[in-house]
């Protein structure tokens, strides 16, 4: 383990739908610490955040937003500490969902969920095991024969997953697709990551030893230094969520390639007095 | 009773004849290979608690053992899916798996199915917080369809399975029991399974009556009528007794096949079953 603490801690956020079970005994099994958040003032302490997700969009979402999980999801993904999305858990963290209507999501990622293409021979929903690859536009020479780091580090190209789900994501970044999933002619998007915020439409926790290792990846994972350091140094602004909201949306929306420097950079030069209420 | 009494329930019977287009597959349209799912090998633990047992037929019964110790050992072994069966839950009408399920909820992380008199929305409920992820449901729908609409508006057309004990009372046609293949319900099989899945069965857990404990093959005219007839998955049961008769049920169109006591007895295990079936070209999941 690379994670300061032995142990890594992460918080899972309980709306009230879903079966936190299974994820949580992956988690204890891990040896993480598990800390369940019921509303949303109980997750900005949180080292890494995973919204889990079984069931309806419009429903979760809704459970979502009456507990003040949407305001506090967003924030926190904005201090740069990790955020993970399990199945419709992850279909959250996109603009909208056209399940029943369409409804608004968490907007951390561009781009919509859609129900899955039907076809002869084709099941909806997609359930079972299937397997993962990159987008085939990711050729074996720009990544090698394996996922690159992150979410899917160590897990083989052709390793099968347990889905269960009706309706899929379609990012608007290709880029931020780490693996997709043949279902009859379709593509769907298995997995996706951009910085801090990542999600899989399969449920790792149910998809046997490359399933854990996968949430093992997450629960190594440590903050977005430049953004994270500000956090501890600066708590008093860090209370000023509307200020940092500010900040980091003009940092964040700007090129990826000029992101990192540029992120800890403007944060450095914040006109406010970093020794306020010091740790 | 056996199969063999029958004229049609012979396993190589069904194999030699071209029962798909009886059953009414669509002429010409040949069953492309599916880009999707892989096959599921599902290891099926019938429970009389606290113990693991076996029959023939669904009855008389053999204790097998403890049945946590099998499950986890079959998750090591690499199963792809765990199906739990209270087999006596219908008599008492409760389903008394709670607890098991809870106890290997902790070290089992593939999907979890429990079956056996699940009677209520609250009794799926109980299932899924002690960790199942899916109940499959017999005797309650037949007795009150509208169980598999509610549980599936309350938990997703996933979580439901209809589970369907089909005994042959005819060439080409089934009568759906419960209570292990006991009570007659008077439903014909593909007829009762369509109804349940516009009702919201997310996948089927198909059970030959006539088949099941022999050991002798699936029967495979039934999962021609059914498997790729109906939208959702079906998983075939009853009759596993080697590698070939698993093969058989999935090129006939079964989405998973649960095995028991082929794996109970410990003839294959779920990792030597599914090397067998990789070498004869089908596309499961070797971990």
């Amino acid at each position: 383990m690379s994670a300061p603490s032995a142990v890594p801690s992460v918080t899972v956020i309980d709306y009230g739908a879903g079966n936190l079970h299974s994820v949580q005994n992956a988690l204890g099994h891990l040896g993480a610490q598990v800390r369940f958040a019921t509303e949303g003032d109980a997750i900005m302490g949180a080292d890494r955040l995973l919204l889990p997700g079984v069931g309806a969009f419009a429903d979760g979402m809704a459970e979502l937003r009456s507990r003040g999980f949407v305001d506090a999801v967003r924030a926190f993904a904005a201090t740069g500490r990790p955020l993970m999305g399990i199945c419709l858990g992850m279909q959250f963290l996109f603009e909208k969902s056209e399940e029943f209507g369409t409804h608004d999501g968490l907007s951390l990622l561009g781009g919509v969920v859609k129900k899955l293409p039907t076809a002869p021979g084709i099941k909806v929903p997609h359930v079972g095991w299937n397997r993962i690859r990159p987008r085939t536009e990711r050729t074996e020479a720009e990544h090698g024969p394996a996922f690159p780091g992150g979410m899917l580090a160590g897990v083989s190209p052709g390793a099968a997953m347990y889905f269960v789900h009706s309706y899929a994501a379609l990012p608007t970044r290709q880029d931020a697709v780490l693996a997709v999933a043949d279902y009859g002619d379709a593509e769907v998007t298995a997995a996706v990551a951009q910085d801090n915020i990542m999600g899989c439409q399969f449920h790792p926790e149910k998809s046997g030893p490359v399933g854990l290792s996968i949430i093992e990846n997450f629960l190594r994972m440590l903050p977005n230094a430049g953004i994270y350091r500000l956090e501890v140094e600066c708590p008093a602004l860090c209370r000023n969520q509307s200020a940092i909201r500010c900040i980091l949306r003009d940092a964040l929306s700007l090129d990826e390639r000029l992101r990192p420097s540029y992120t800890v950079a403007s944060l450095l030069w914040l006109p406010y007095p970093r020794h306020t209420r010091h740790p | 009773m056996l199969p063999t009494a029958s004229p049609h329930a012979s396993p190589h019977q069904h194999a030699a004849e071209p029962s798909a287009a009886k059953q009414g597959l669509e002429a010409g349209q040949a069953t492309p290979p599916r880009r999707g799912p892989a096959p599921r090998v599902i290891p099926r633990l019938d429970i009389k608690a606290p113990n693991l047992v076996k029959g023939i037929h669904l009855e008389g019964l053999r204790v097998m053992g403890d049945p946590a110790e099998h499950a986890v050992r079959y998750y090591q072994e690499g199963a792809d899916e765990l199906l739990y069966v209270d087999i006596v839950a219908s008599l008492y009408e409760r389903n008394s798996l709670a607890d098991l399920v809870e106890r290997t909820a902790a070290s089992i992380f593939v999907p979890l199915t429990v079956a056996g008199g699940i009677r209520s929305v609250d009794d799926i409920h109980r299932l899924l917080r002690a960790g199942a992820d899916k109940v499959a449901i017999n005797t309650a729908a037949i007795r009150r369809p509208e169980l598999l609409t509610e549980a599936s508006r309350v938990f997703g057309t996933q979580c439901v399975v209809l589970s369907v004990e089909a005994k042959r009372i005819g060439p080409g046609k089934w009568e759906a029991f419960t209570d292990n293949g006991r009570e007659r319900t008077g439903r014909d099989v593909v007829e009762w399974i369509r109804e349940g899945v516009d009702r919201g069965a997310g996948e089927i857990l198909l059970t030959s009556v006539d088949a099941e404990g022999t050991r002798k093959g699936f029967d495979l005219a039934l999962i021609d009528a059914i498997g790729r007839h109906v939208p959702v998955p079906v998983v075939a049961s009853g009759g596993a007794g080697s590698a070939t008769h698993v093969q058989q049920a999935f090129d006939h169109g079964a989405d998973g096949v649960a095995v028991a006591a082929l794996f109970h007895h410990k003839v294959l295990g779920p990792r030597s079953l599914k090397q067998s079936l990789a070498t004869a070209g089908l596309p499961v999941v070797l971990a």
